[in-house]
C-alpha cells in the first residue's frame, strides 16, 4: 500500500508539472494579443512632430499616385484621353478596356476611369487626414 | 523457465542474489529465505506458490502430461512466428518459432488448441494424443477492426461515426514520390489532390470536398503525431508537409467530415490530415534499406511549335496581310521594319550564320529538346528499427536527388530522424521525435522562362559559333527578349528549406481508465530564396546583373495536455476526452536585393557589391499568431450497436479582432450498426452494414495576422528634389473581424459484402461556408476602397463512394481492386454586394480569366464567346460592330465574337460563365495482381467534366509573327479557308482575350503508375543473409487520354498559381512545368 501512494505521488508530482508549465509558460494575453511589430497603426504611430510632417508629405505622396493609374497591359493614365480622341493608336489590340476607349465605349467600370476617380478620391481623405 | 502468479510474487520486491556454482535447490532456498513461499521443480520447470497453498491445486494433473507439437503456416505455407497456442480452459500456452513449429505440454491427452495471432483469424482445433497438429492461419479480413487514427487519440474503424479516410503505409510506398501530397494522391474519395506541375518535389494542392474560401486558405490542417503544422508564408506556395521526407510516413488519416473534424475548431474547416510517422517496435531489430532510380522523359501531349520554315512562311504571311488590316499605317511605312527581307537582312544574324545567302534558314532547333534532359534521379532510404517490451527505438536517414526535366532544375534532399519511446514506470510511458529535413531547389517555372521555350525562334541555334547565347531580340521586331536555354542557364531560383521538428509526449496512468497525455511539440522552418540573374540577360542596362536573398524563419511550438477516460459498463462503453492546447507560431524574414554587379562572379553570395542606381535595397517583416483553446469529446457506444459521439471546442486566436476573441466549435453524431441487430440474420451476403450521420460546426481561421487592425500605409513624395517618406492612408480597422464558418452534414453508409470481401463506403455532405472574409467596398469618396468584412457564404455538396474488392485470394494468385468517385458542386450563396469579384484566377494580362458571381461557382471561368472568324460574306455585319481592335474597322478575318445583347458592342456585357476548372467527377481505379513472387499494380487517375483554359493560346496561336506560334496557325483563317476558329495571322492587331476557344473539355483517363515487383523467395533470401528482396519497376504518367485538343497536362495552374489570389486558377493552362513521363527501377531490402 506505502508503494501505491507513492507512485501516486509521482503521477500528481508528474501531472501538476506539465499543467503549470503550460499555464506559466503562455501567458494569456501573450498569445491572444499579437501586435504587428512590423508595421505600425494609428494607436502607435503619431507621436512626435516628425510624425505630423510625415502625414504632411503623404498627401504629397498621393499627388504622384494619382496619375498611376491601372489600365491593363500595354497601357497607362496617358490613354485615357489620348486613345478616344485617336490621338493615339495601339497595334495590339488586347487590352480589353484600352479598346473600349479606342472604340469609344468606355464607361465608369473601364480601368482607366475608375482608377482615376479612385486615386483622387484618395488624395482628397489624406488631404483630411 | 519460471511458473507463478502474479499475485503472489507481485508482493515482493525485486531481489539480488549472489551466487555462485551453486545447484538450483541451493540457490532457490536462498532468494525464498525468509518468504512465506515455497517451490517445487517439475521437468525443467520451477513453480513458485505460497507455501500454505498445495502444488496440486495450483496446477492440477501436473504429472498427466502429453507433448502436442505442430507447424503453424499462413496461405502461401510460410511459417509464420510468434503465433500464441494455448490449451482452452487453461494458463498454458507455447509461442511458435521463427519457422513457425511449436511444441505445448497439455496435461490431458485431448483438448482444444486456440492459435491467435494479430491480423489472422483465430482458430481451434481438436488434439488427441500426440498427433501432431498443423494449423493454415487465414488472414483476418475484418478491416472493420482496424484502428484508425481520430483527432487527439485512436479508435476501431468499426467505432467510427465520423467520416475517415485512411492511407496504409504500402500504399504511399506504392509511388516513389517525393512529397507526401503525391503519395496520397486518388487514394481517397472525397480528397482531390492535384499535381500541378512536373517540377521535381510536385506544387500540388489538397482540396478536401471543394472550395470554403476565396480570401482565407482552402487548404488542410496538416497534424503529424499530435502536432500542428500550421501553414506558413513559405516561397512557392509550398506548404511544410512538401518538405518532409514521405518515407517515414506509415499512415495518413483524412478528416473529412464535421464530426471528426470539429476536434481542431477554428482550423478544421478545410479538413484536417493527421500523419503517423514510423516508430520503432519490440522484437528483432529490422534494418530496411530502399532504393529507386528514375528518368524523366518526354510527357504526353508535347507542345507542337512551328518549324523554321513553316515560321518564316508564317512570318512572311502576317506582313503581308498588315496592308489588309491597317492600310493607313502601311501606307505610312509602320510596318517597314517587318518586311522579311529586311528582318532577314540583318548584318548581325547573316555574321552569325542564320541565314544562308538566299535568306533560307540554316538552322531548325527543336528547343524543347534543347531545354529538357532525360538524367538518373536517386533516391536512398536506410531504416532501422528495434528495442525490447519497455523500449523501441526508430532511426532512419534519406538522400535524394531528382534532377528535373528542364534543364538546371533539381531537388535535393537530406533526412534525419531519431524517434524513441520507454515504458517508464508501469504508469508512464514517454517518447519523443526528432527529425531534420534539408532541402535545396532551383526552380525554373517562374517569370515566363518556360513560357520562353515554345517562344524561341526555330530559326535561331542555341549558341551561335562563337559561343555566345542566341536570343529572339536578334531578330528585328521579335518578341522574348532572352531565349529559354539562356535564361536556365544564366539564372538561379535556389530554394533552400530546413525543416526540424520535435516532439516529446508522456501518458500517464492516473488510475484504471483514467490517463493523461501531454505532448510538447516544436517545429522550425527556415527557407531561404536565393536569386541571381547574370548580366548577359540585362544587356545594356547600368542594372545589369541581379540578385536577392531573402531568409524567412518559422518557429512553431505547441504544449497540449488532454486527459482520456474509459469506462466499460455492462452493455456500454463511454470513452471522454477533455484537453488544452497552447500554440504560438513566430515568423521572420529579412531579404535584400542588388543590381549592377561588374561582374556574374558573386551570384547571390556577396550582394555588397552591386552598384546600380538602387544599390542595395532590404526590407523585413514579422507576423505572429497564438492559439489557446479547449476541447473535449465524449463517445458512448451502446450494444456495439448504437454509437454517439458529441464534440466541442473553443478556440481563441490572436488573429481575431477585439470583439471576437474566442471561436466555438460543437458537434454531434450518431451512428448504428444494423448488422449487429438482433433481427439481422448473420449472413455472408451482407456482412457488415453500418449507416452513421453527423452535424456539426467548424472554423477557417486562416485569415492574416493582425488583418483587423487599422495598419497605416507609407508612400513617398518628392519635396526640394528630395526623397521623403508619408505616412498616411491604410486600411480600415474591423475589430469584429473573425473566423469563418462552415457547418456540415453528413450521411454515410459502410457495407460488408460477402464476408467483407467487398466493402463499399458511400457519403453524402453538404457544406456550408458563412462568415467568408471578403472586401466589402465602402464608399470611394472615403479615400478606401473596402473593408474586410465577415460576409458572404457558399456551399459545397457532394457524394463520395469507395469500393474495395478483394476479387480473387488463392494461395498463388490474388487480385484486388479499388475504385473510388468523388462528386463535388460548389455554388456562392451570397457576397458583400450582388456584383461579382473577377480579381481571382491566372494571369489576366488580356482581361478577365475568372469570376466569382451569387448562384455560380466559386471562380468560374469567364470571358466571350468565340463564334468563329468573320467571312468574307459577312463583311457587312462585320462592319457594324464598334471596334474590338484597337480602333481598326471589323474585317473578314476577324476573330467573331457573339454579341450577347446584340448592340453590336463587344464588352463586358457579352462575357459570360464559360467553364470551370473543377471536376464533376474524379477518382482512381486500382488494381493489385500478385502471382506466386510477382507482383503488379495498375493505378489509374480520372477526371470528368473539368475545363481547362489555356491561356497559352493568347501568345501562341492568338498572335503570330512576334514569336514563335503553335502549328495550329497553319489553320488559321485564309480566304480559301474561312471555316476555322483562328483570325487570319497578321503581324499587329491581333485580338485576344479569355473566350470559349481557349476553353477546353480537361476531361482524362492517365495512367499515372504501372509498376511490376518481383519478390526474391525466402530460400535465396536465406541464402544472401537477408529478410526479404524485392526488385521493382515503374512507369510514372505512362499515358494520358484526353478527347479535346490540350497542350500539355490538364492538371495544371499557371505559373504563381495555386494558392492566395489564384486559388481558383485550377486548370489554367499558361506555362507550368512540363509534365513527365517517368521510368523508375528500384529495390526494397529487409535485413
Amino acid at each position: 500500500m506505502k508503494t501505491h501512494i507513492k507512485k501516486d505521488i509521482n503521477k500528481v508530482v508528474f501531472t501538476g508539472l506539465f499543467i503549470m508549465l503550460g499555464i506559466t509558460g503562455c501567458e494569456k494575453s501573450d498569445l491572444l494579443n499579437k501586435q504587428p511589430e512590423s508595421q505600425i497603426n494609428q494607436a502607435n504611430y503619431y507621436t512626435l512632430p516628425e510624425h505630423a510632417e510625415s502625414a504632411l508629405n503623404a498627401i504629397y505622396g498621393e499627388t504622384r499616385t494619382v496619375y498611376q493609374v491601372v489600365g491593363g497591359i500595354f497601357s497607362g493614365v496617358y490613354q485615357m484621353l489620348e486613345a478616344p480622341t485617336g490621338t493615339s493608336r495601339t497595334e495590339s489590340g488586347q487590352n480589353a478596356d484600352q479598346n473600349a476607349l479606342h472604340g469609344l465605349t468606355y464607361d465608369g467600370n473601364t480601368a482607366h476611369i475608375a482608377s482615376y476617380w479612385n486615386n483622387t478620391y484618395r488624395l482628397i481623405a489624406q488631404a483630411n487626414w | 523457465m519460471f511458473l507463478y502468479s502474479n499475485r503472489v510474487v507481485d508482493e515482493t520486491k525485486k531481489l539480488n542474489i549472489r551466487i555462485k556454482d551453486a545447484t538450483i535447490d541451493q540457490a532457490m532456498l536462498k532468494l525464498l529465505a525468509g518468504k512465506s513461499l515455497g517451490y517445487l521443480i517439475e521437468s525443467k520447470t520451477i513453480v513458485v506458490f505460497p507455501q500454505a497453498q498445495q502444488v496440486r491445486q495450483l496446477i492440477p494433473n501436473l504429472k498427466a502430461r502429453e507433448t502436442v507439437t505442430g507447424t503453424v503456416t499462413d496461405e502461401k505455407g510460410e511459417g509464420v512466428a510468434g503465433v500464441s497456442v494455448s490449451l482452452k480452459g487453461t494458463n498454458i500456452s507455447a509461442i511458435t518459432d521463427s519457422n513457425g513449429n511449436y511444441s505445448l505440454n497439455a496435461p490431458d491427452s485431448n483438448g482444444t488448441l486456440v492459435f491467435s495471432f494479430i491480423g489472422y483469424a483465430t482458430v481451434e482445433k481438436l488434439f488427441s494424443g500426440s498427433v501432431p497438429i498443423n494449423v493454415t492461419m487465414i488472414v483476418d479480413n475484418k478491416a472493420l477492426e482496424e484502428v484508425v487514427v481520430i483527432g487527439y487519440g485512436t479508435q476501431r474503424k468499426s467505432d467510427l461515426t465520423g467520416a475517415v479516410a485512411s492511407v496504409k503505409e504500402e500504399q504511399i510506398r506504392e509511388r516513389a514520390a517525393p512529397s507526401l501530397n503525391q503519395s496520397l494522391a486518388g487514394r481517397m474519395a472525397g480528397v482531390q489532390v492535384n499535381v500541378n506541375s512536373g517540377r521535381p518535389g510536385g506544387k500540388s494542392n489538397i482540396r478536401i470536398r471543394g472550395f470554403s474560401s476565396i480570401n482565407t486558405s482552402n487548404n488542410p490542417l496538416f497534424v503529424m503525431d499530435g502536432v500542428a503544422l500550421p501553414q506558413s508564408n513559405l516561397s512557392q506556395f509550398s506548404s511544410p508537409i512538401d518538405f518532409i521526407n514521405p518515407n517515414d510516413i506509415v499512415s495518413v488519416e483524412v478528416l473529412k467530415d464535421a464530426s471528426s473534424t470539429a476536434i481542431y475548431g477554428a482550423r478544421g474547416a478545410n479538413g484536417v490530415i493527421l500523419v503517423t510517422t514510423r516508430k520503432g517496435r519490440s522484437g528483432e531489430s529490422r534494418v530496411t534499406y530502399n532504393t529507386d532510380f528514375g528518368v524523366p522523359t518526354m510527357g504526353p501531349n508535347k507542345p507542337e511549335v512551328l518549324n523554321a520554315r513553316e515560321y518564316l512562311a508564317v512570318e512572311e504571311l502576317a506582313y503581308k496581310n498588315m496592308q489588309k488590316y491597317d492600310s493607313v499605317g502601311w501606307a505610312r511605312g509602320n510596318y517597314a521594319p517587318f518586311n522579311p527581307a529586311i528582318r532577314r537582312a540583318n548584318a548581325a544574324l547573316m555574321a552569325n550564320g542564320v541565314f544562308d545567302a538566299n535568306g533560307n534558314p540554316l538552322h531548325d532547333t527543336d528547343w524543347l529538346k534543347a531545354t529538357t534532359q532525360s538524367k538518373l534521379s536517386q533516391n536512398h532510404q536506410l531504416g532501422l528499427t528495434g528495442g525490447n517490451d519497455r523500449t523501441t527505438y526508430a532511426v532512419s536517414l534519406g538522400y535524394r536527388n531528382d534532377y528535373g526535366f528542364i534543364i538546371s532544375s533539381f531537388m535535393k534532399r537530406y533526412s534525419g530522424r531519431f524517434t524513441v519511446e520507454d515504458q517508464v514506470k508501469k504508469w508512464l510511458r514517454v517518447g519523443g521525435t526528432l527529425s531534420y529535413n534539408a532541402q535545396a531547389e532551383n526552380i525554373v517555372d517562374i517569370n515566363s522562362n518556360i513560357r520562353q521555350i515554345v517562344e524561341d525562334l526555330p530559326i535561331l541555334p542555341v549558341n551561335y559559333p562563337n559561343g555566345t547565347f542566341a536570343n529572339n531580340r536578334d531578330y528585328p521586331g521579335a518578341e522574348g527578349t532572352y531565349s529559354s536555354v539562356h535564361r536556365f542557364s544564366n539564372s538561379k531560383f535556389n530554394l533552400n528549406t530546413q525543416t526540424t521538428i520535435g516532439s516529446f509526449f508522456s501518458n500517464i496512468n492516473l488510475f484504471k481508465g483514467l490517463e493523461m497525455r501531454t505532448v510538447f511539440g516544436s517545429n522550425i522552418i527556415r527557407q531561404e530564396t536565393n536569386e541571381f540573374t547574370a548580366r548577359t540577360l540585362n544587356v545594356g542596362s547600368a542594372n545589369a546583373g541581379n540578385a536577392a536573398s531573402r531568409s524567412q524563419v518559422e518557429t512553431f511550438w505547441s504544449l497540449e495536455n488532454y486527459l482520456t477516460y474509459n469506462k466499460k459498463f455492462t452493455n456500454s462503453n463511454l470513452t471522454a476526452l477533455l484537453g488544452i492546447s497552447w500554440q504560438e507560431n513566430d515568423g521572420y524574414n529579412f531579404r535584400a536585393s542588388a543590381q549592377g554587379f561588374d561582374t556574374d562572379f558573386y551570384e547571390f553570395n556577396n550582394l555588397g557589391p552591386g552598384s546600380g542606381a538602387r544599390g542595395v535595397s532590404s526590407g523585413s517583416d514579422d507576423t505572429d499568431f497564438g492559439f489557446e483553446s479547449y476541447f473535449g469529446r465524449i463517445n458512448y457506444n451502446l450494444l456495439d450497436r448504437y454509437l454517439f459521439t458529441v464534440t466541442g471546442r473553443a478556440d481563441g486566436s490572436s488573429r481575431f479582432g477585439q470583439n471576437n476573441k474566442f471561436a466555438y466549435f460543437p458537434s454531434a453524431a450518431f451512428a448504428w450498426r444494423v448488422s449487429e441487430e438482433g433481427f439481422w440474420k448473420k449472413n455472408d451476403l451482407i456482412s457488415n452494414l453500418k449507416l452513421r450521420t453527423s452535424y456539426g460546426l467548424t472554423g477557417n481561421s486562416e485569415i492574416r495576422s493582425y488583418d483587423y487592425l487599422d495598419l497605416l500605409g507609407s508612400n513617398a513624395a518628392i519635396l526640394n528634389e528630395a526623397r521623403v517618406p508619408g505616412t498616411g492612408l491604410g486600411r480600415l480597422a474591423n475589430p469584429d473581424l473573425r473566423w469563418e464558418k462552415t457547418a456540415q452534414a453528413d450521411i454515410g453508409l459502410e457495407l460488408g459484402l460477402l464476408n467483407n470481401r467487398i466493402t463499399l463506403e458511400a457519403d453524402y455532405y453538404y457544406r456550408k461556408t458563412t462568415d467568408m472574409l471578403l472586401s466589402a467596398p465602402v464608399p470611394r469618396t472615403s479615400g478606401y476602397s473596402s473593408v474586410r468584412r465577415n460576409i458572404g457564404s457558399m456551399a459545397n455538396k457532394g457524394m463520395e463512394f469507395a469500393i474495395n474488392s478483394a476479387n480473387i485470394r488463392g494461395k498463388d494468385l490474388s487480385w484486388n481492386t479499388s475504385f473510388n468517385i468523388s462528386f463535388n458542386r460548389n455554388k456562392i450563396l451570397s457576397l458583400a454586394t450582388p456584383s461579382d469579384i473577377v480579381d481571382v484566377g491566372g494571369p489576366n494580362m488580356t482581361g478577365v480569366t475568372n469570376i466569382i458571381r451569387v448562384g455560380e461557382a466559386a471562380g468560374s471561368f469567364y470571358g466571350l464567346t468565340r463564334l468563329g472568324v468573320w467571312g468574307t460574306n459577312e463583311a457587312a455585319e462585320a462592319a457594324k460592330f464598334a471596334s474590338y481592335r484597337g480602333g481598326g474597322k471589323i474585317l473578314p478575318g476577324d476573330v467573331k465574337y457573339l454579341d450577347v445583347n446584340g448592340d453590336y458592342i463587344i464588352n463586358d456585357a457579352d462575357r459570360g460563365i464559360i467553364g470551370n476548372g473543377s471536376p464533376k467527377a474524379w477518382g482512381s481505379l486500382f488494381n493489385t495482381l500478385k502471382y506466386k513472387n510477382l507482383d503488379l499494380l495498375v493505378d489509374l487517375q480520372y477526371s470528368y467534366g473539368n475545363d481547362v483554359m489555356d491561356l497559352t493560346l493568347h501568345p501562341s496561336e492568338d498572335r503570330q509573327s512576334t514569336a514563335n506560334s503553335y502549328r495550329s496557325v497553319l489553320n488559321a483563317w485564309t480566304p480559301q479557308n474561312q471555316n476555322t476558329m483562328i483570325a487570319e495571322v497578321r503581324q499587329a492587331g491581333h485580338t485576344t482575350t479569355p473566350d470559349t476557344r481557349w476553353v477546353k473539355d480537361g476531361s482524362f483517363l492517365r495512367g499515372r503508375n504501372i509498376m511490376l515487383g518481383y519478390t526474391l523467395s525466402k530460400s535465396i533470401t536465406d541464402r544472401m543473409n537477408l529478410n526479404s528482396l524485392r526488385i521493382y519497376t515503374s512507369a510514372q504518367n505512362l499515358f494520358l487520354l484526353v478527347d479535346d485538343e490540350i497542350v500539355g497536362d490538364p492538371e495544371t495552374t499557371p505559373i504563381q498559381g495555386g494558392e492566395g489570389a489564384n486559388v481558383f486558377s485550377q486548370g489554367q493552362n499558361f506555362h507550368g512545368y512540363p509534365r513527365p513521363r517517368t521510368f523508375m527501377f528500384g529495390l526494397q531490402i529487409g535485413l
